[in-house]
């Protein structure tokens, strides 16, 4: 049987194809980017027409004239994207450890940990502002096991709301990375663990010296990626807290939201410009980091 | 094939079922009459069994009224459709929220002038002296302090403060007697920035021109000291203990209940609280005053709700928009509204009922003596910037930043605003 | 927005699919005889696993049965009285039926636009290999890390005409999704042996043919898994519906409940009830589909 020609393997993958997505995705997303940037150039409100090039001055008043609001939600991105990482991720493992184990019911056990994952936010965040009210479940449970002095106005403090809401965040996503540090437990080698079992290794020696760093590759790019989404995080923060008390849990996307409410077109798009810039440079960096890792 | 025909056939059935769903254009003919798209807040959505007197109108006309409620940023989304050009004929808010000149159109008030109060008239007549709106068939408001008169009693306060000395007396006692003496609903931002638009009532006292001042930058509200001894008073309030100390978490019904339930003395808002109240538990005695100032002179001034009904400049059914708007403002339909949620009267023809709530009647005659002012939230031309606005009132009563740094940022805010709208001066 | 979450989780982990079925690892723990006192921990493990995950669900079942008064208190107790008749004030008040349907018609359309457009891009990007198939790959993935420009998308679907409206909100969640999806599409096709093309092509199959018939079915399995992600990504995605759609009556769920909370602020046992409501297609498809969910991620991800 003669192989096909070249040129006939080529025209049976047309490039019209791709088309629609190409289409789709660069109206659709990149297109509000490139509006956003432009936008950022003007003094366009939701209520003016005509919007003027005005240069840099959004870009100008972000830092000046938003009293170190705009640094305060970086930081508090940053925070939050870290914190729920090393939640997410130290939790995964030892979660993830223990579902490794034999026992009835694992697979189970298994499928509903990772369950909040397919609920949206706006459930999660109505369900753990019940919990967490001062007069609400968590605190009643406290008060009930003895650890009254731990009772907390979860929510509406500013000393904790942003852990508060770290913690509902773990919560919800800490299936993924059970997910991926079981995937990564079930590639370690079988005669790894044996030979150190005939050594006479005990489990946490065994844990350290052997497991861990065959799954330190998966780890670590779970917790990298966790950082990413960390740093877009919007929905959960909206629905819990609305980025208050105060700026207490002011991150970049909820500050752009709120710019939006004083109908500031362009203020809010250079500060939606800022955010594009500010987690890709992050993500970019982390991504080299996991291909740099891969490539290990 | 088959895997990609029906794909291909749900997908398109999808998208041609919500194409159909979504695209009825505003201002098509649907049943012979004309197609009217009303954006309105979702809480007014009912408001003074509003759909009833829609359907009334609609068989009496033979036109539709596709009444849209939106429920979050019902400026920004009214805005962004009156840019655009299409999906709004009648929208409602303060002047401050819109630009009035290129957005809405110029009303002849003939009709109803003669039948309107003069502070509800005055609140529809836009800052060119050119009246851009018709008024809501229901009553107007005021902001000011709320109170239940049985806690006032039980804390041996006879009379209500009248200055900001008088207020922290009477918070004292009432903390004394072992009730709360100010109520805040911080959970529900907006409530909170009732205070700031009581506030803005007492401005006027201090320069007759303070709103022409600040709508061009030559003063600002630091420099007010109407402006600044409110807050000054008001951290006082927290650091003393006089405000609940759940503040953040609680939300408005709370509020209420706390003042009809009578754990808690007083609270801040605007007078649609009292029609409220009333329902919730008739026989709570509930009062009013003026938010106390350092003078003791106290003022209020009153606000049509939300600013009057305006008809979009690109509506292409401007005529039929408007006799809607005049068929709400029949006397039968005011008195209609009035008789489900008193307020003060917009109209001479619909006064306040008898069964009124008595604190309605005080907030009346304080507004009839003419001790009303303009009214400040209608008068400041610069966007608003609520939520900075709210986050501040946070920050300050849990005692996170100073009276001083409060008035500092919130002035910031508004003049950054002021900027980006483009106003001469800032 | 967190849907991205798991987006990127097969990231550079997927292309293994076919591989690792083929290869059996020590998927498992070696068996071990465990002590009563290891027996005791790991019951503990269980029990404290269960109560911290399945805790708030029975919370809320229990609470949107019970009266406005008894609700109050959010308590694990029993309801005194079982009221039902919460659901039916949910569907009559709520608008939870017109919310059902624009979320089913908003996350089918999602689900199969995104897949169609997808999948015939990976099938060009895995099969053809020149400049413009490597630049239309990268630039695609672009969208797996910036973050969507909400506020600007405003302005460009109103100078589309398709600002609130189903539409523009279906193809601004699609175009969010396609490069994700197509990511993973493009490690499956890579994984079926290009000589399957070949013998077809020399039958005379066209590129229409070949793609859907040939090719299209052997990716079920990943078909599979994703219209299940899109699906949920389409009925949960809340944030373009909070921006791009401001009409109530073409809201999705989470809208509808964000609104009906705001209405009945004090009436937990209804907001518990609307949120059972929600939660139940979810839960169904969930419990259906769960195994290839998380089978097809734990597989996917054994590499690393």
């Amino acid at each position: 049987m003669a192989s096909p020609s070249r040129t006939t393997i080529r025209n049976s993958y047309p490039l019209y194809f791709l088309a629609p997505a190409l289409v789709i995705f660069t109206i659709f997303f990149i297109g509000p980017a490139i509006v956003g940037m432009q936008l950022s150039f003007t003094d366009a409100t939701v209520r003016s027409m005509n919007p003027k090039w005005v240069g840099w001055d959004n870009y100008i008043k972000l830092f000046t004239a938003t009293g170190g609001n705009i640094w305060n939600a970086i930081g508090n991105t940053l925070i939050y994207a870290v914190l729920v990482s090393v939640v997410k991720t130290s939790l995964g493992i030892a979660i993830a450890l223990f579902l490794y184990m034999k026992f009835k019911g694992r697979n189970a056990l298994r499928a509903l940990i990772y369950m909040p994952i397919m609920f949206s936010a706006v459930v999660i965040g109505i369900l753990f502002n019940y919990i967490l009210k001062p007069d609400g479940p968590l605190n009643a449970f406290l008060k009930l096991i003895g650890l009254g002095f731990l009772q907390q106005n979860w929510l509406g403090s500013f000393d904790i709301a942003l852990y508060s809401v770290v913690g509902v965040d773990s919560w919800v996503y800490v299936g993924w990375t059970v997910v991926i540090v079981l995937a990564a437990l079930g590639g370690v080698p079988k005669d790894c663990l044996e030979s150190a079992d005939m050594d006479g290794a005990g489990p946490i020696r065994k844990f350290f010296l052997i497991r861990l760093p065959l799954i330190w590759g998966s780890v670590t790019i779970a917790f990298l990626l966790t950082i990413i989404s960390g740093m877009k995080v919007f929905d959960l923060i909206y629905t819990t807290t609305g980025g208050g008390p105060g700026y207490s849990t002011q991150v970049i996307s909820t500050f752009i939201a709120k710019s939006l409410g004083s109908g500031l077109l362009g203020f809010a798009s250079a500060a939606s410009v800022l955010q594009f810039v500010f987690i890709s440079i992050i993500s970019m960096i982390i991504q080299g980091l996991i291909s740099w890792k891969a490539r290990d | 094939m088959k895997y990609s025909t029906i794909a291909a056939a749900l997908t398109t059935a999808a998208l041609l079922l919500s194409a159909g769903c979504s695209s009825t254009p505003a201002g098509t003919a649907s049943t012979g009459g004309k197609t009217i798209v009303y954006a309105i807040a979702s809480s007014q959505a009912k408001y003074g069994g509003l759909p009833e007197k829609i359907a009334a109108w609609e068989a009496k006309t033979g036109n539709k009224i596709k009444l849209e409620p939106i429920a979050d940023n019902y400026e920004s989304v009214v805005s962004a459709r009156l840019a655009g050009g299409s999906g709004v004929d009648i929208f409602a808010g303060a002047y401050d929220k819109f630009d009035p000149e290129a957005t809405m159109l110029e009303i002849d008030p003939a009709p109803f002038k003669s039948r309107l109060t003069s502070a509800s008239l005055e609140t529809l007549t836009f800052t060119n002296g050119k009246v851009y709106a018709y008024p809501k068939p229901d009553p107007m408001y005021t902001f000011g302090v709320f109170y239940n008169q049985d806690v006032f009693t039980a804390a041996g306060i006879t009379t209500p403060p009248k200055t900001l000395a008088e207020m922290d007396a009477a918070m004292a006692k009432i903390k004394a007697a072992g009730k709360t003496p100010m109520y805040m609903a911080g959970k529900d931002g907006w409530t909170l920035l009732q205070h700031r638009n009581a506030v803005y009532y007492t401005l006027t006292q201090e320069d007759p021109k303070v709103w022409d001042k600040l709508n061009n930058n030559t003063i600002k509200f630091t420099d007010l000291k109407n402006f600044t001894t409110q807050y000054d008073a008001m951290a006082d309030w927290a650091k003393k203990g006089y405000i609940n100390s759940d503040f953040l978490t609680a939300t408005y019904e709370g509020s209420e209940k706390a003042i009809t339930d009578g754990d808690a003395a007083m609270f801040i808002q605007g007078s649609w609280v009292l029609g409220e109240m009333a329902k919730m538990k008739p026989e709570a005695k509930i009062g009013f005053f003026p938010l106390p100032t350092q003078s003791g002179n106290s003022q209020i001034g009153v606000s049509a709700q939300g600013g009057g009904n305006h008809i979009a400049k690109t509506s292409k059914v401007a005529k039929e928009a408007a006799d809607f708007l005049q068929y709400l403002i029949q006397p039968a339909q005011v008195t209609s509204f009035m008789e489900t949620l008193p307020g003060i009267p917009a109209f001479n023809d619909a006064p306040l009922p008898n069964n009124a709530p008595t604190a309605l009647k005080t907030v009346t005659e304080y507004i009839e003596k003419k001790q009303s002012t303009e009214d400040g939230d209608n008068r400041y031309r610069v966007p608003a910037p609520d939520q900075d606005q709210i986050a501040l009132y946070q920050e300050m009563l849990a005692g996170r930043i100073t009276a001083a740094d409060f008035s500092a940022k919130f002035t910031d805010a508004c003049i950054k605003n002021g900027a980006a709208q483009g106003l001469p001066g800032f | 927005m967190h849907t991205t979450t798991t987006q990127p989780l097969k990231t550079g982990l997927i292309a293994e699919w076919t591989a690792a079925r083929r290869q059996r690892r020590a998927e498992d723990e070696p068996d071990v005889k465990r002590t009563p006192l290891q027996k005791l921990f790991i019951y503990l493990g269980v029990i404290v696993l269960i109560a911290v995950f399945i805790g708030p669900f029975i919370l809320v079942i229990l609470n949107s049965l019970k009266s406005e008064v008894e609700s109050s208190v959010l308590s694990f107790d029993p309801p005194k009285e079982w009221l039902f008749s919460n659901y039916a004030t949910v569907f009559e008040s709520g608008n939870a039926g017109q919310a059902l349907m624009n979320g089913f018609i908003v996350a089918t359309s999602v689900a199969l636009l995104t897949i169609m457009c997808s999948a015939s891009a990976a099938f060009v990007i895995a099969r053809r290999d020149n400049r413009f198939t490597r630049w239309s790959y990268k630039y695609l993935l672009v969208g797996m890390i910036a973050p969507f420009a909400f506020i600007p998308a405003i302005r460009l679907l109103q100078q589309l005409h398709l600002y609130d409206t189903h539409v523009g909100l279906i193809l601004t969640d699609v175009a969010g999704q396609i490069p994700f999806t197509t990511l993973l599409f493009v490690g499956f096709i890579k994984a079926i042996p290009q000589e399957v093309d070949e013998a077809a092509i020399i039958d005379g199959c066209s590129p229409w043919r070949l793609f859907w018939q040939i090719i299209f079915p052997n990716l079920r399995p990943v078909v599979a898994t994703n219209i299940v992600l899109l699906f949920t990504f389409g009925w949960n995605e809340f944030q373009n519906v909070l921006f791009l759609v401001p009409s109530s009556d073409k809201w999705t769920m989470p809208m509808t409940i964000l609104q009906f909370r705001n209405a009945y602020s004090y009436n937990y046992a209804l907001v518990c009830a609307n949120l059972v409501v929600s939660l139940i297609p979810v839960v169904i498809v969930y419990l259906l589909m769960q195994r290839r969910i998380i089978g097809g991620m734990m597989v996917g991800s054994t590499k690393g």
